[in-house]
């Protein structure tokens, strides 16, 4: 339980990192059409 | 024919047993079984008068109607305190069927969402919350599969320990869904669904505006809180068998 929980907790702060706040709607704004989409900057974590 | 005669004085012939009357019990021989048997008819007719009275017993779940006029004409006049059914054990097994089975009643018969799930989901959990018969089927070959099934045959013997007024687990079982619906319902207050008007605006789908940036760590603490809504159905005291089924479901 721990093991994967680790990893998709993990896998969200490039996310945060990238996206600079914790606010969803500024997460939605930095990956929509004036950003980059996550998937692509940051393969790893979309995996 | 050979006589003796007992300490109290009663003759009676020695030898084999008539027929019709076997030895019944351990202290039914006297009579040939005829004390036990009638003490247990008058036990079964007692057991069903009393079922038949609090059979219109009404519940918190049923809604308030002719049930009254019945529950009035009860013998005990309030509800029916002292309910009770035959001690009549079915065929093969069928969940709780132990003398401490007396509170079960037809208007009983409502399915509670969580611990349904739980019940039948994992099934170690559903054995605990029967009563101490229904773990019987545990010591019979396939027990594993048969519990849940006796389960679903008679829910009213799992859920009938918190549905009793005054059980000490009755608050943590009704107060779970709730807070499992009420967390559910808030995470939603956060997810935006449109992005944020220009010039700071909020957006019109979001219901909260998060003006302190914390709208994940807001979510992930919700989510967390959920957990207890599958933990506390299995909290009770009298038992510690749903509670590791609890504890186990929650982990999971």
């Amino acid at each position: 339980m721990i093991s994967y929980e680790m990893a998709l907790g993990l896998s969200l702060v490039p996310v945060f990192i990238v996206a600079g706040s914790f606010r969803l709607v500024d997460i939605v704004n930095a990956s929509g059409p004036g950003g980059s989409p996550f998937r692509c900057c940051r393969p790893s974590s979309s995996i | 024919m050979q006589r003796f005669k007992r300490r109290s004085g009663r003759v009676r012939p020695r030898g084999p047993p008539r027929p019709g009357l076997p030895r019944e019990g351990r202290h039914g021989d006297q009579h040939g079984g005829r004390v036990q048997r009638i003490a247990n008819g008058i036990d079964a007719a007692t057991s069903g008068r009393l079922a038949d009275s609090c059979r219109r017993w009404p519940t918190p779940w049923a809604p308030a109607g002719p049930t009254e006029a019945a529950n009035r004409s009860s013998p005990t006049g309030q509800g029916c305190a002292a309910y009770a059914r035959p001690r009549r054990r079915r065929g093969g097994f069928s969940g709780a069927t132990d003398d401490r089975d007396r509170g079960h009643h037809p208007d009983q018969d409502r399915h509670h969402p969580v611990s349904l799930l739980t019940a039948f989901a994992y099934s170690r959990c559903s054995s605990g919350w029967c009563r101490p018969g229904c773990r019987r089927a545990w010591d019979q070959p396939g027990g594993a599969l048969r519990a849940p099934a006796a389960a679903r045959r008679r829910p009213e013997a799992v859920l009938q320990v918190a549905e009793r007024s005054g059980h000490p687990g009755r608050f943590l079982y009704l107060a779970a869904p709730v807070l499992s619906l009420a967390v559910a319902f808030t995470a939603f207050t956060i997810i935006p669904s449109a992005a944020d008007r220009p010039g700071g605006a909020q957006s019109p789908h979001q219901l909260v505006r998060d003006q302190h940036q914390r709208g994940v760590l807001f979510y992930f603490a919700l989510t967390s809180l959920g957990v207890y809504g599958i933990f506390w159905p299995a909290m009770r005291p009298t038992a510690s068998t749903p509670l590791l089924g609890g504890l186990r479901s929650s982990a999971r």
